[in-house]
Parts: structure tokens; C-alpha cells; sequence
């Protein structure tokens, strides 16, 4: 009685008259368009950050699905917000796509985070979400920002799928320029020197990393941070980002120290050759000189 | 007589202790004025609403509703000012603009409202002629838009105006202006220059490859550096005008989004907040950034100041800008300050009105109609003794390597003790034993490239 006479007058009044201010939170959500397949179909979920108008600087979480109906083919980064991964989106697991980045200096608006492409295994109805999102405000402090979390909703069909393959982002520009960085720090690898490297590829993403000491035929998958194996510094090292289409950019830093001359073969070759060339030269103008009149 | 029984009275009574509660508990009302009290006065401080405009084809009013005491009381150490002072704030948008087949793609950056003042949306200003007059049109409460139907060969001027909350949605700010001159496809799309282009520093960057071309002007402090920083690295520094304006490129960029994020350092080696800026790249076009305005540096002579002794609060910022001075306090307070020549301004608070303990001081400045963000946040503590204050080591503490950057040697190291026992303490940025996401945005705040 008490609640009908006044409480419910008193709420339509202040819901009404009073400007409440909205409370905002940062939105992280998937898209799929189209939302129905037929069986066999590979398809994309777009994962999208809208930070509401707050400033977010470091972005975590984790892309869920059900693992018996969709099949994670591939992660596609080209184009993201985040300029540094510390954990980056991979297929690794079979239902779950966790990632963790940053963007220095903030975000604020709406953008891609990164791209899943999925097969369409079995029919049925399974929902894409982001699970545990995390959203941390570019304050100085990291205070978390108030999340919201919209997954979508997409339908498999018993129709086998025309086509069983999207296609391949069309790209034939390199990855960005970059430059790679030799460092040391007590704090990791006992003191070593180590290589830092990170670029971005605008429209199909990194693939890889390969870093070559000394030549640039002798390279290794690598990722960032990289042990050095030839401490002394005396060798050129090579750093190539490759992306998703196979285009390649190339890094090069100059040997930092020189190495002993016992070191170099190639020194020892040309001192050598040097040598030999000076004792015969100095071997013929001496015969000159007997033989001469 | 009038009678009224028991059971009214004590619904009466319920009724307004439950509208008095209800309001308290949900924040409802806009009661955000400072009151303050002693034994045996109140004052309440008026809350100003913006008031009705009236428009006719003539002319404009804007109005305020507002309450105004109308004696001044004065005494040997208090002042008081008739009605009140206020200090409403808007940031003015950084505006990016790029030329398309008859179309331009303009974004902006997000402006904050404070002090009774809220955004609600924007207007675009569109015009031919540099200056105006422009053509308004409402585009809502987003960030970005994209003009069409231009004519191709034509400069174009845009203008972004903040709108506030009120019935009216007046207009409270207006951005810098830029230009864009669409072109039909296959042709190269051209930007002009913005009206505020730089008198100073100027420079360029990227490599020798064709591509697209970002330009990025504002103000910075005079003669000092700028950093620009594309995706988190840096991408190029200049030197700021002795009117603190630059402008600088970036050429060679793919088409995509890229995170520009510009920061400056005043004379006395103080750095400025990071200024980031999403932005979407076309392919072979330009795209023009205007309207960037870093915040001042900021810094305290104290971090201890006695009761009723003075703390100079000082910084630089443009020459000739008006500098708002925020102290957070129990009793927040406010003041104005001007720059010199040298862009360099100082102010000496009284403590006399500060309780005694912690609070902390920021501040914006405005020029030309152009407002800043307010910048850094400095501590200091209204004690019982003065001790000098000392730079903050904040910076230092991101800088794990200490080799004066916050860039990406820093993050691999911060990397490799991701979710690891026991980090070494130079790793943990908040001290809480473990290095996590938090550790990673505080590095991002700080970011140096």
C-alpha cells in the first residue's frame, strides 16, 4: 500500500524529471555478418572494443565458443587498436581465444581488436562472447573501467556450405618500417643481451618474425624479446616481419663491437694475401736489382 | 482546525524520509556545489544550470539562471566574493580530415565537460571560405563523419562544436579549423594547410616510399621539443614555434588505423601528457590533424607546505594563454594565471583556506578559444613544516631500464615477468607482488616511445 501510494509516483517523477547521468562502460563485442552458415562454411567474427568515451590503455580477455560446432581456422590482427600484444590472440586452444594488449597514450573511441576466423563444424546455434573482459583506464594507475561484454549469436545449418574458405586479405605492402633494439637488463636473460622488435602490418597482420645473426641466410623464427646467441656483438643481425600474404620487411643493425683480428677469417685471408702479394713483389725487385747491369 | 489522523502523518513522514533517502542513495539531483559550515554559519553554494536562449532572425540570447548574494564581506583574512565564482570546462576536439571522391572523412577527438558543463553531441561547421560562414549540421554523440556530396577540386573548412547537455544544446567550444579538397578517384587527394598552421617548428618523416601522408599541427610550449609517435613508436621530433605552435608529416604510411600520439617537454624538462589520436589512413591521401592542444606542465615548490604559508604553483604552457589553476581539495578551489612571453606561468596559493593534509593541483589553459585538457595531477600536503618538493619519480619507475625511455625495451622486460613469481621489484609498477595487465597500463600512461 505504502509502495503504490508513494514509491512508485516518486520513482516515475525523478525518472522522468531529473537528468540522471548515464553511466558508461566500455563495450567489448563480436560481430558476425552474416550470422547463418551452412555446414562447412568458414566465416569471420570481428571482436570490437567501444570505449565510451573513456580513455583505455590496456585491453584483455578472452574469445569463447563452443568447440564441437565451430573450428578456429585463423587469427587476423591486420588493422587492430592494440600496438603491443603482451598476450597475443591465438588458435592455440581448441574453444578459447585469449588475448591481453596495449595502446600507449589511450583509445577512446570504437574499434577492431582482432578478427577470428572460424569453420562452421556441425549445425547448431552457438554463441561468440568475450569472457572475463577487462578494460584499464589510461590514468597513470590502471584503474579498471567499467566493462560490458556483447557476444553474437550464429546458426549452422545442415546445408553443406558452396564454399569452405574466405578469402585472403588482399595485400601486397609490407609490414610497417621498424627498428629493432639490442638491450640489456639484469632483469631477464641473467644480464645478456637480448633484441626487441615489433611492427604492425596495417592489412593482413604479422605472421612471423625471423632474426638472422651475422647473415641473413642464417635466420630462425624468433619472437621478441630474443636471446642474442653471439654475445660479443660483432655480428650484423637481421630482423624480418613477415605477414599473413608473405610480404617481408627487413631490419638491419650493424655489428655493435668489432671483433679481435684473430676472430675475422676473412681479415686474416686478406693479411695473408697482403703479405704474400708484398714478399713477391719485394722478392721480384730485388732479382731486378742483380740482374741489372 | 485542521486535523489530520496518525496513520497520514506518519505516512507523510515516510513518504519524505524515503524520497529523502532514495535521492541520497541513487546520486539524483545535481547538487554538486561545495558547501562549508562552521558552528554557527552555513553557506551553500549555488548550482548554476545553463539557462533558455532565445533566437530570432536578428539576434541571440544566452542566458544563465543564476542566484547572486548581493553584499561583498570582507575581514583581515577572509575575502568574499559576491555570488560565486565557476569554472565550467570543455576541451576543444583535435580535428582529423581526409579528402575522398567527392567526400571528406573527418574524426575528432572525444571533448570533456566538467564543472556543469556535459557533452551531448557535435555539430559539424562546414564552409568554402576559410573562417566561414559555416552550414551546422548535428551529427550526434559520435566521433567521426563523413561529409558527402562535395564538389571535387573545391578546399572545403570544417569545424567541430560541442554541444552540452541543456534543452538548447548550445554550442560550448569550437575546434580548430581544417581543410580538405576532394578529388575524384585515381587522382591524388589533397589537404591545405590548417588555417592555425604552425609559424614554428615544422619537419617531416617516413621513408622514401609513396603512401599516404599524415600532417598533425597544434601547440605545444615555445622552443621546446615535441614527440611524435606513430603506434606506440616513435616516429619524429620537432621544435615548437616561440609561439608554441608545430606542425609536422608523416609519410610512407599503408592505409589503416593508426594511433598517432603526440607529447611535448617544456623548458624546464617537465613532460606534458600524451595526446593520442586514432586515426584512419586512405590509401595516397592525405590526412590533416589540427587543433592539438597539450596541456600545461605543472609542477609545486613544495611537497610539504606550513598552514598559512604560500605554495607557488607553476608550469609552462602558450604565451599568452590564461591558465586555470584546479586545487583538490575538501573545498575545491580555483584560479586564474596568464603566461608570459615565454609561455611560463606562477601562482602563489595561500593555504589559509586548505584543511590541513593531503591535496593534489592540476591544470588547463586556454588561447585563441581553443582549450586544453587539464594535464598532470601534482600531490602536495598542507602540514605543520615546509619541504621542498623533489621531481616525481613516477617516470623513473616505468623507466625500468632507466635509460630515460618508456618504450619497447621496457615493455619486453615488463613482458618476460608476465604472470611469473616473484618479479623483481623494479618490474611490479604498483608494488602489488605480481606484474599483471595493471603494471602494463601504468607503463602505457607513461609512455615515451
Amino acid at each position: 500500500m505504502f509502495l503504490k501510494k508513494y514509491f512508485l509516483p516518486t520513482f516515475i517523477f525523478i525518472t522522468l524529471y531529473v537528468n540522471v547521468p548515464p553511466a558508461y562502460a566500455a563495450e567489448f563485442g563480436v560481430v558476425a555478418n552474416p550470422s547463418t552458415f551452412g555446414k562447412g562454411a568458414a566465416f569471420e567474427a570481428r571482436v570490437i572494443i567501444d570505449t565510451q568515451g573513456e580513455s583505455i590503455n590496456a585491453f584483455a580477455g578472452a574469445v569463447t565458443f563452443p568447440s564441437d560446432l565451430l573450428t578456429p581456422l585463423e587469427v587476423r590482427e591486420g588493422g587492430s587498436i592494440v600496438n603491443f600484444w603482451i598476450e597475443e590472440p591465438r588458435t592455440a586452444t581448441s574453444s578459447t581465444v585469449r588475448f591481453s594488449g596495449i595502446t600507449p597514450g589511450g583509445f577512446n573511441g570504437k574499434a577492431l581488436l582482432f578478427s577470428v576466423i572460424f569453420r562452421a563444424a556441425e549445425p547448431g546455434s552457438a554463441t561468440i562472447a568475450v569472457e572475463s573482459p577487462r578494460a584499464l583506464r589510461n590514468d597513470g594507475v590502471g584503474s579498471p573501467a567499467r566493462v560490458t561484454s556483447i557476444g553474437t549469436r550464429v546458426t549452422v545449418s545442415n546445408t553443406p556450405a558452396s564454399s569452405g574458405s574466405i578469402p585472403p586479405v588482399e595485400d601486397t605492402d609490407p609490414p610497417e618500417p621498424f627498428t629493432p633494439v639490442v638491450a640489456s637488463d639484469p632483469a631477464i636473460f641473467g644480464g645478456k643481451y637480448f633484441l626487441v622488435f615489433a611492427t604492425q602490418d596495417k592489412k593482413s597482420g604479422i605472421d612471423h618474425y625471423e632474426v638472422c645473426e651475422g647473415s641473413i641466410r642464417q635466420c630462425g623464427d624468433a619472437e621478441s624479446p630474443y636471446l642474442l646467441h653471439y654475445q660479443s656483438l660483432g655480428r650484423k643481425i637481421f630482423v624480418k616481419a613477415v605477414d599473413r600474404a608473405g610480404n617481408e620487411r627487413i631490419a638491419a643493425l650493424p655489428a655493435f663491437m668489432h671483433l679481435p683480428w684473430y676472430q675475422s677469417l676473412l681479415l686474416l685471408a686478406i693479411i695473408g694475401i697482403l703479405v704474400h702479394a708484398l714478399f713477391n713483389w719485394r722478392r721480384l725487385v730485388w732479382q731486378n736489382y742483380i740482374q741489372s747491369p | 482546525m485542521m486535523v489530520i489522523n496518525n496513520q497520514r502523518a506518519t505516512d507523510y513522514r515516510r513518504a519524505i524520509a524515503f524520497l529523502f533517502i532514495f535521492v541520497a542513495l541513487t546520486g539524483v539531483g545535481v547538487a554538486h556545489a561545495e558547501d562549508f559550515s562552521s558552528t554557527n554559519f552555513t553557506v551553500q553554494n549555488p548550482v548554476m544550470f545553463s539557462g533558455g536562449l532565445s533566437t530570432s532572425t536578428s539576434f541571440g540570447l544566452q542566458s544563465i539562471i543564476a542566484g547572486f548574494a548581493p553584499g561583498t564581506s570582507t575581514s583581515s583574512t577572509f575575502g568574499g566574493n559576491a555570488g560565486f565564482l565557476f569554472f565550467p570546462h570543455v576541451s576543444t576536439p583535435a580535428v582529423s580530415a581526409t579528402a575522398g571522391d567527392a567526400q571528406v572523412a573527418l574524426s575528432w577527438t572525444s571533448s570533456s565537460g566538467t564543472l556543469g558543463w556535459s557533452v551531448s553531441g557535435y555539430d559539424v561547421g562546414q564552409a568554402s571560405v576559410s573562417g566561414g560562414p559555416y552550414t551546422y549540421s548535428s551529427v550526434g554523440n559520435v566521433l567521426s563523419s563523413t561529409r558527402t556530396g562535395l564538389t571535387n577540386g573545391t578546399t572545403y573548412y570544417f569545424v567541430i562544436l560541442p554541444k552540452d547537455t541543456s534543452v538548447d544544446a548550445n554550442r560550448i567550444a569550437t575546434s580548430s579549423e581544417v581543410s580538405a579538397t576532394p578529388v575524384s578517384s585515381g587522382g591524388s587527394s589533397n589537404n591545405n594547410s590548417s588555417s592555425n598552421s604552425s609559424s614554428g617548428g615544422g619537419g617531416g618523416g617516413g621513408g622514401g616510399e609513396s603512401g599516404s601522408t599524415v600532417t598533425i599541427s597544434g601547440r605545444a610550449y615555445p622552443l621546446s621539443p615535441v614527440t611524435v609517435l606513430k603506434d606506440g613508436q616513435l616516429a619524429i621530433t620537432t621544435i615548437a614555434g616561440p609561439d608554441a605552435k608545430f606542425n609536422v608529416s608523416l609519410s610512407a604510411l599503408s592505409a589503416g588505423p593508426y594511433t598517432i600520439a603526440v607529447y611535448g617537454e617544456d623548458g624546464g624538462g617537465n613532460r606534458s601528457t600524451i595526446f593520442a589520436f586514432p586515426v584512419q589512413v586512405v590509401q595516397s591521401a592525405t590526412t590533416e590533424i589540427g587543433g592539438v592542444f597539450l596541456a600545461p606542465t605543472i609542477g609545486v615548490d613544495k611537497a610539504q607546505v606550513k598552514h598559512g604559508d604560500t605554495i607557488a604553483i607553476f608550469g609552462q604552457s602558450v604565451p599568452g594563454s590564461d591558465v586555470t589553476i584546479q586545487v583538490n581539495s575538501a573545498q575545491e578551489l580555483f584560479a586564474t594565471a596568464a603566461t608570459d612571453a615565454h609561455g611560463a606561468y606562477l601562482y602563489n596559493l595561500d593555504t589559509v583556506p586548505l584543511d590541513v593534509g593531503d591535496h593534489s593541483t592540476k591544470s588547463k589553459s586556454a588561447i585563441a578559444g581553443e582549450i586544453s585538457q587539464f594535464g598532470k595531477t601534482v600531490n602536495f600536503v598542507v602540514g605543520t613544516e615546509n619541504i621542498a618538493a623533489v621531481r616525481s619519480t613516477t617516470v623513473g619507475k616505468a623507466d625500468i631500464n632507466g635509460d630515460g625511455k618508456i618504450n619497447l625495451v621496457d615493455f619486453s622486460v615488463l613482458a618476460y615477468w608476465y604472470k611469473r613469481p616473484s618479479p623483481p621489484p623494479r618490474a611490479d609498477l604498483n608494488g602489488d607482488g605480481k606484474v599483471d595487465l595493471i603494471d602494463f597500463s601504468i607503463m602505457a600512461f607513461y609512455w615515451t616511445g
